[in-house]
């Protein structure tokens, strides 16, 4: 069973956004210490978009009237939110398996980047996630 | 599943919003078991029976199935 779940506090929120922010710098500088300057710079803007995507998310779910995103950001989301939530998790784990199999093989005869490759994964899981549930929390 | 919380609930003249936050829910979610589209947990339909002070039975029909 789906279990309630608590309104995340700012003090949560915060120690969760200096996490993100910590990682990504950690990441960003072992890839530019790795000679990877365009991968670096890409973390620094992709993580600092994400943060600050997640913090708006989070300060709108505040507000009456959120939308089921802000909810589920801000720890507000009901079992129904929730339930789509994990759905859309199912959906983005798949895609990230295809996606996989055909980086694999894509790999093997063109010979793409490790970089290339696990960003192409990781971004199929990102919007599939993302897009799947924007869509089946509003057709469910 | 049919149910029949619409009509309870207009039958109190509650808004969706209204009985959503008094069941702890979103009015997207109160809209959506209304059309059901989503069947509701135990708990959840539980409080929905309470709140209507009827009984699950009552309040959901799953003669489709």
């Amino acid at each position: 069973m789906i279990q309630p779940t608590k309104t995340k506090s700012l003090a949560g929120a915060a120690t969760g956004g200096a996490a993100g922010t910590l990682i990504c710098a950690i990441l960003a500088s072992a890839a530019w210490a790795a000679g990877n300057e365009s991968f670096a710079t890409g973390i620094v803007f992709g993580g600092a978009l994400g943060i600050a995507g997640t913090l708006a998310l989070f300060l709108r779910s505040r507000k009456s009237g959120a939308s089921a995103e802000a909810r589920l950001v801000g720890g507000t989301a009901d079992e129904r939110e929730r339930r789509v939530a994990m759905r859309a998790g199912a959906f983005a784990a798949v895609a990230m398996f295809a996606a996989a199999v055909v980086v694999a093989m894509v790999t093997a005869i063109w010979s793409l980047q490790a970089m290339a490759s696990i960003a192409i994964i990781m971004y199929t899981g990102l919007f599939t996630a993302t897009g799947t549930f924007a869509v089946l929390v509003r057709r469910n | 599943m049919i149910n029949s919380v619409r009509t309870r609930r207009e039958g109190l003249g509650l808004s969706q919003a209204t009985l959503g936050e008094s069941l702890g829910v979103s009015r997207q979610t109160i809209n959506s078991i209304e059309t059901g589209k989503y069947d509701p947990s135990l708990p959840l339909a539980f409080s929905l029976a309470r709140f209507f002070s009827c009984t699950i039975e009552e309040l959901f029909n799953d003669s489709a199935n």
